[in-house]
């Protein structure tokens, strides 16, 4: 999975799109084409061709950015489940929120508007089931949109050409010195 | 002789896999445009609960604020106008026979090439809120075309590379040779 050195900027990344996207509130910037996954993707891109010792290409950036949202969607569905349940305890269930949501919609054709109000609450199961099914959705929309991070990233930062080793390798620092040897 | 055969037989082998890519994107970026238009055309046409299934799908995306998107028959299409942009954008771009691999030769010009085009997002996002000007139905359709079509062009060379159909043959954007290619 560590391909490259991909998997450290990808967490890094990936956590910090999980946690923004899911905190109330902060998570709605994520309504303006995905600009915390975007974020997250770029981060990552930043950081692996900081620390990478070659050039990063267009193809690794667009993996990291695959790796990155799928990390960002498990994170975000994570963090959604204690939050769910603090809100359920306030009185507050999953489908309330679906109709909330749905309400909010404002395209939402009225037929369906009423569906939703007319559906039966439901115990923690279904609870479950619509956060698993948001995540499954979550994986799906963050990863291809991390990608387009990963790719802006790798084209805004990466200066040097392929193959070109970096001038001061982070990686691995020179070796100290040997101590000269007198006669 | 051997060596100008199997170049060349590289070359068509990379052409292939660029435009089994392009084709690939086209459909990918095709339905989701589809579907941003489809969501009102099935809702005015007695389909309420799959154009409610469109209209979810890109809650999370898009804020989907009537008066900021385009409509069909009195109802709203399912993004408003820059994301509508970006998908049309996105679309448009891969139709036409270039990519940004064959023109952008080094680091400075694809770093100009990314500005420019995400240039009139961020202008046109930036610029109502600090009371400069007033974006129009217009600007944020074309902002989002020319952000819609950069994203296209740089994914399509990292798509095609990630998916191994060969490397672009850009020297910036495309794939870091191998140890024994460096001469």
């Amino acid at each position: 999975m560590n391909r490259e050195g991909m998997l450290k900027p990808a967490l890094i990344g990936g956590v910090l799109v999980g946690v923004l996207s899911s905190v109330p509130f902060v998570g709605t910037l994520n309504c303006f084409c995905c600009a915390w996954v975007i974020a997250g993707g770029m981060l990552s891109a930043y950081l692996l061709v900081k620390e990478s010792l070659f050039a990063v290409t267009l193809g690794r950036g667009v993996a990291l950015g695959l790796l990155t949202g799928a990390i960002g969607a498990v994170v975000d569905t994570l963090f959604s489940i204690p939050i769910q349940m603090l809100l359920s305890r306030a009185g507050i269930n999953v489908l309330d929120q679906l109709r909330t949501a749905a309400d909010q919609l404002p395209s939402l054709p009225p037929e369906v508007r009423e569906m939703f109000r007319s559906i039966p609450a439901g115990g923690l199961g279904l609870s479950l089931m619509l956060l698993i099914a948001a995540g499954l959705l979550k994986l799906v929309i963050y990863s291809l949109v991390a990608m387009i991070g990963g790719a802006l990233g790798v084209a805004l930062f990466e200066k040097r050409r392929p193959g070109e080793p970096s001038a001061t390798p982070t990686a691995y620092p020179p070796p100290p010195p040997q101590a000269l040897s007198g006669p | 002789m051997k060596s100008v055969m199997m170049a060349n037989g590289k070359a068509l082998e990379e052409e292939r896999g660029m435009a089994t890519t392009r084709i690939l994107l086209m459909v990918l970026c095709g339905s989701i445009f589809a579907a941003v238009v489809g969501a009102p055309i099935l809702a005015t046409h007695a389909h309420p609960l799959a154009a409610a299934f469109l209209y979810l799908m890109f809650s999370p995306v898009c804020h989907q604020i009537p008066d900021r998107c385009f409509s069909f028959s009195g109802q709203a299409w399912a993004v408003c106008h820059r994301c509508s942009g970006i998908y049309l954008g996105m679309f448009l771009a891969l139709l036409t026979p270039f990519t940004a691999a064959g023109f952008l030769r080094s680091a400075w010009e694809t770093r100009v090439w990314v500005l420019v085009l995400a240039a009139p997002m961020l202008i046109d996002v930036a610029a109502p809120h600090l009371g400069w000007w007033v974006s129009t139905p217009l600007s944020r359709f074309a902002a989002g075309m020319a952000f819609g079509a950069l994203i296209s062009s740089l994914l399509l060379p990292g798509i095609s590379e990630l998916l191994d159909h060969g490397s672009p043959k850009h020297p910036r954007l495309g794939a870091a040779p191998l140890q024994g290619e460096i001469e």
